[in-house]
C-alpha cells in the first residue's frame, strides 16, 4: 500500500466537517413541506433520522452520514464512518437492517485504500446485524466515505429527541474529547498517546448501549456528534422544552483532551459549536479546558439518555457491560430562563 | 514583533504556532483566513491574560497578542517542571518507610494530569531505574507517556549497575545541568 496519509487529503475531517447548525437552520426552513401524517419524526426539531410509519406496528428509520477521512488508516476510517452512520438508528431506538455505501474518492489514488475503506464499513454493518446492498460513488478530490442506513422500529418505541421531562436523569455512554484528541494526533501533537483509546471509542457501536435500553423508561435519547455535547444536548432540551443542568466533573472524558484544551490544541468546530450554543448555556466555575470538550465535534460519540430518575442506575449498570465509560452526568428541570447550566 | 503568516491554515494550527510563538516572544502578530480560528486565538488571549487586538479586512483577520507585566510572570511559572531523585528512598529516617513512600510518589506521578517533562536520577536515585527496582512498571509507564527518564551514567558506573539500566536513557553532567536550567520548577525528591 502506499503511504499515502489520507488526512492530509482533506481540510476538515470526520464530524468536524459538518455545517454548522445554525446556518443548516435557517437553509432548511426555506424547504417546501410534504404534509404527511405517517412522517414520524422529520427535520422539525433536528433528530437524528427520519422515520416514516409503514403499519401501526411497523415504522422506517432513514438515515445517511458520510465524510472525509478523520483518520489515516483507511480500514480505520472505514469502520469509524459506518458505526457513526449506523449511530442514527440506535439513537432513535430502532434496528439496522439494510445499508448502503455513499463514496467519493480521488482517480489517482490506489485502489487498494477504497478496499479498505470499504470493508472496514462492511464489517461495521455485519456487526450491526445489517445487510449491505449497494452503494453509489463519485470522483472526488477529497476522499469521503459514509453509509445510508435503513432500520425498524415500533412506532411506539421511537426514542426522539424530544420527550425528556424535569427530573429525569442524562446519562452518557462515551467519552467525550475524540474531536481534540484526533486533531492532535493528525497535527503530531498527540503527546499522550490518546489516540487508540479515542480510536476504539469511535469504532464502538452504539447498538449495544441501545439494546441496554431495553424494558427501561426512556424519554429521549439522541447520539453525540459533530455539535459537541452541549450542540446535542440543546436541541434535546430545545425539542423536549425542559432545561438540564450537567455536573462538568461527572462528565467522562479522554483524560488527555483535557490537558491538549490546556494546551490550546482546539478546534474550529468546537469554537462554531460554541458560538451555536451561545448564551443558552451558563458555566459556573467550569475551566476553560473543560468547557472546550463539552464543545468538541464527536465522530461516533455516545448516546445521550434522557431517563426517569428511578431507573438511572439500574441502566447505568446495563449499559457499563459494553459502555464501561458511561455516566450519570447531569439531569433535566423544568424550562428557565438559561436552557442549560454547566455547575 | 514576531510574524506569523497562518493563512490557508485550519485549527488547531494557528492557534498552536501563536503559542508556541508566545514561549520566545512578548508580542505575536498572526493573521488567519477563516473566523473560528480568529475567535480561537482570541479565546486564548482571555485564558492566557494577553491583550488582544483583531483587525480585519474581508477574509482576513490579523490579530496582534502581547503579554502584560503579570502574563509574562504567569508564562515562566507555567513552564514544564522535572523532578530530581538523588536517593533510593525518600526521606531521611527509616529506610523502609522511605521505599514505601518512593513507591507512593512515582506512582502518584503517574495519576496527576501534569505530569513532569523529566525525571533525573542521580547518585542512589539510580537504583529505580535499574534491575530489581520497584517502580519500573510505574516508570515505564511515565515514559510511555513521554515523560523523559534520564539516569546519571557516572553514578550508574560507581555502583555497577551500567548494564542494568531497565527504563530510560542515560545521561551527563552536561545534560544534568541544562535540563535543570531550563525548567520552570524543578522538584528535588
Amino acid at each position: 500500500m502506499s503511504d499515502i496519509k489520507l488526512t492530509s487529503l482533506c481540510t476538515t475531517g470526520g464530524c468536524g466537517a459538518k455545517i454548522e447548525a445554525g446556518k443548516l437552520k435557517s437553509v432548511i426552513q426555506e424547504l417546501p413541506v410534504n404534509q404527511d401524517e405517517r412522517l414520524l419524526v422529520g427535520f422539525d426539531y433536528a433528530d437524528d433520522a427520519g422515520i416514516y410509519q409503514l403499519t401501526d406496528e411497523l415504522a422506517m428509520i432513514q438515515t445517511l452520514d458520510f465524510f472525509p477521512p478523520i483518520v489515516d488508516d483507511p480500514y480505520l476510517f472505514g469502520q469509524i464512518a459506518a458505526a457513526n452512520a449506523l449511530s442514527d438508528v440506535y439513537a432513535m431506538g430502532g434496528t439496522v437492517k439494510t445499508a448502503m455505501n455513499i463514496v467519493g474518492f480521488p482517480e489517482d489514488l490506489d485502489d487498494d485504500i477504497l478496499g479498505k475503506i470499504l470493508l472496514g464499513g462492511a464489517m461495521k454493518v455485519k456487526e450491526a446485524g445489517g445487510v449491505l446492498c449497494g452503494g453509489h460513488s463519485i470522483k472526488d478530490a477529497e476522499p469521503k466515505y459514509g453509509l445510508s442506513v435503513t432500520g425498524i422500529v415500533h412506532p411506539e418505541k421511537i426514542l426522539a429527541n424530544s420527550g425528556a421531562r424535569p427530573g429525569d436523569v442524562l446519562i452518557l455512554t462515551k467519552k467525550l474529547g475524540v474531536g481534540i484528541v484526533t486533531a492532535a494526533a493528525n497535527s503530531e501533537l498527540d503527546t499522550q498517546n490518546a489516540f487508540e483509546e479515542a480510536a476504539a471509542s469511535m469504532t464502538l457501536l452504539n447498538r449495544y448501549a441501545c439494546e441496554s435500553m431495553n424494558g427501561f423508561k426512556i424519554h429521549a435519547c439522541t447520539d453525540i456528534t459533530g455539535f459537541g455535547f452541549l450542540g446535542h444536548l440543546l436541541e434535546m432540551v430545545t425539542a423536549s422544552e425542559t432545561s438540564a443542568i450537567i455536573y462538568h466533573e461527572q462528565v467522562p472524558y479522554i483524560k488527555a483532551a483535557i490537558s491538549y484544551a490546556k494546551e490550546f490544541i482546539i478546534t474550529c468546530a468546537a469554537q462554531r459549536n460554541r458560538k451555536y450554543v451561545g448564551a443558552n448555556v451558563a458555566f459556573t466555575d467550569v475551566a476553560f479546558a473543560y468547557q472546550e470538550v463539552l464543545f468538541d465535534p464527536q465522530t461516533s460519540g455516545g448516546l445521550l439518555i434522557s431517563c426517569e430518575a428511578k431507573d438511572a442506575l439500574a441502566l447505568l449498570e446495563k449499559l457499563k457491560v459494553k459502555n464501561p465509560d458511561a455516566r450519570i452526568v447531569g439531569q433535566m428541570t423544568a424550562k428557565s430562563e438559561k436552557l442549560m447550566t454547566v455547575i | 514583533m514576531y510574524k506569523i503568516d497562518a493563512k490557508g491554515l485550519v485549527c488547531p494550527k494557528p492557534v498552536i504556532l501563536a503559542k508556541k510563538a508566545l514561549v520566545q516572544h512578548d508580542i505575536i502578530y498572526i493573521e488567519v483566513d477563516n473566523s473560528a480560528s480568529k475567535e480561537n486565538l482570541e479565546k486564548m488571549a482571555v485564558v492566557m491574560g494577553l491583550e488582544s487586538e483583531t483587525k480585519s479586512e474581508g477574509n482576513i483577520y490579523a490579530i496582534t497578542l502581547s503579554k502584560t507585566e503579570s502574563t509574562k510572570l504567569e508564562t515562566e511559572k507555567s513552564e514544564a517542571y522535572i523532578i530530581v531523585i538523588n536517593r533510593e528512598f525518600m526521606g531521611s529516617g527509616s529506610e523502609e518507610l522511605g521505599n514505601a513512600l518512593m513507591k507512593s510518589f512515582i506512582y502518584t506521578v503517574t495519576e496527576t494530569e501534569e505530569p513532569p517533562k523529566t525525571i533525573l536520577f542521580y547518585n542512589g536515585g539510580v537504583k529505580l531505574t535499574t534491575k530489581g527496582s520497584q517502580v519500573l512498571g510505574d516508570l515505564e509507564k511515565l515514559s510511555q507517556n513521554n515523560v523523559e527518564i534520564l539516569s546519571c551514567g557516572t553514578c550508574l558506573n560507581y555502583y555497577g549497575l551500567s548494564d542494568a539500566l531497565e527504563v530510560g536513557e542515560i545521561t551527563n553532567m552536561y545534560e544534568i545541568l541544562k535540563r535543570q536550567q531550563e525548567a520552570g520548577k524543578v522538584l528535588y525528591v
